[in-house]
C-alpha cells in the first residue's frame, strides 16, 4: 500500500535523475542478497546430505555455517552502511567492491562442491546478468574478468586429479562463454541505457516548454484587450 | 595511396601528409597482426592448456583482440 503522493514525488525524482541513485541500485541488491543467500544455503545443505564428498574435499558443517555467516555478516554491514540516517551518496568504487566480494562467495562455493561439476558454477551467469543490466557494458567487463581470474585459481589450488574437464574443449570453453554473454549483455544494456537517457532528455523538454507554455499569456485572454 | 593523396599539401601546423598515412597504414598493420596473434593464442590456449593458471592470460587476450578489432573497425568507418 503506498501512500497517497508518494509515487508523485517518486516519478518527479526519477525524471530529474533519469536512473535510480546507486545508493538506492546496492539497497535493492541488498534486500536480493539476503534471500540468495538462504536458497544458496538450502541448495548447499540438501547437497551436501544427498550427494557423496565431491571431489576429496569434505566440507564440514562449520565450514557450511562459516561460508553462511560471513555472507550473511557482509550483507549486514552493507545494510547498515547504506540505510545509515542521511546517507545520500555512496562512493563509486563501492559497488565493485560489493560485486568482487559476491564473485569470491560463489568461487569458495565452487571449490567445495566439485569444481568444474559444481551446480554453483551457473549462481556466476546470475551474478553477471543482474549487475550488467543495473551499471552496464564497465561493470559487465569488470564481473567477467573477476569471474576469471577467481575460477581459475579456485581450478588451480584443487588437489592433483580431481578437475576433470566438464565441457569438450576443456573449462576454457565455458570461460570464453561467459566473456561472450557478459560482452553481449553488456552491449545490449549500453543501448538501453542510451534509449533511456534520451527519453529522460525528452521529458526534460516537454516540461521545459511546458513552463514556457504556461508563463507565456494566453492569445484570447490578450485579444479583447487589444479590441479594448 | 592515390595520387591525389600524393599531391595534396598538408594543411599549416601539421606533419606531411605522406608521414601521416605511412604511419597510420603502420598502425593499421600492427593491429591486424595484434587481432590475429590473440586470435590464435585465444584457440591455443582454450585447446592445448595443460593447467588451470593458463588461463589467467584469457582477460588480457580478450582486451588485445576487442581493442585491435575495434581500432581496424573505426578505421574502416571512416573510409566509408
Amino acid at each position: 500500500m503506498s501512500v497517497p503522493g508518494t509515487s508523485a514525488v517518486r516519478r518527479e525524482e526519477v525524471a530529474a535523475t533519469g536512473w535510480e541513485s546507486e545508493r538506492d541500485t546496492e539497497r535493492a541488491k541488498v534486500n536480493a542478497r539476503w534471500f540468495a543467500i538462504a536458497l544458496l544455503f538450502g541448495v548447499l545443505q540438501w547437497i551436501r546430505r544427498h550427494t557423496l564428498v565431491y571431489a576429496g574435499i569434505p566440507m564440514s558443517d562449520a565450514l557450511a555455517y562459516g561460508i553462511a555467516g560471513a555472507a550473511l555478516a557482509m550483507t549486514a554491514l552493507e545494510a547498515l552502511y547504506l540505510w545509515k540516517p542521511g546517507r545520500e551518496a555512496i562512493p563509486r568504487g563501492l559497488k565493485y567492491v560489493t560485486v568482487f566480494m559476491d564473485t569470491a562467495f560463489v568461487s569458495a562455493l565452487v571449490y567445495y562442491t566439485g569444481f568444474t561439476q559444481s551446480p554453483f558454477f551457473f549462481v556466476y551467469f546470475i551474478l553477471l546478468i543482474s549487475n550488467c543490466l543495473r551499471y552496464g557494458l564497465l561493470m559487465s567487463l569488470f564481473v567477467a574478468a573477476a569471474f576469471n581470474i577467481l575460477y581459475v585459481v579456485t581450478l588451480a589450488l584443487a588437489p592433483a586429479g580431481a578437475v576433470h574437464p566438464s565441457v569438450l574443449g576443456g573449462e576454457g570453453l565455458k570461460i570464453l562463454d561467459f566473456w561472450a554473454v557478459a560482452l553481449y549483455g553488456g552491449a545490449v544494456s549500453a543501448r538501453l541505457r542510451r534509449q533511456a537517457n534520451q527519453l529522460r532528455v525528452y521529458e526534460e523538454t516537454i516540461l521545459e516548454l511546458r513552463a514556457q507554455l504556461e508563463a507565456t499569456p494566453a492569445p484570447q485572454e490578450a485579444l479583447p484587450e487589444r479590441n479594448g | 595511396m592515390t595520387g591525389r593523396d600524393e599531391i595534396t599539401p598538408s594543411p599549416p601546423g601539421r606533419p606531411p601528409r605522406r608521414i601521416v598515412l605511412k604511419l597510420r597504414g603502420r598502425a593499421l598493420l600492427l593491429s591486424l597482426g595484434a587481432a590475429l596473434l590473440s586470435a590464435i593464442g585465444l584457440v591455443l590456449v582454450t585447446g592445448l592448456a595443460t593447467s588451470a593458471w593458463l588461463f589467467l592470460i584469457y582477460p588480457v587476450l580478450i582486451t588485445t583482440l576487442l581493442a585491435s578489432l575495434g581500432f581496424l573497425a573505426l578505421q574502416l568507418l571512416r573510409r566509408l
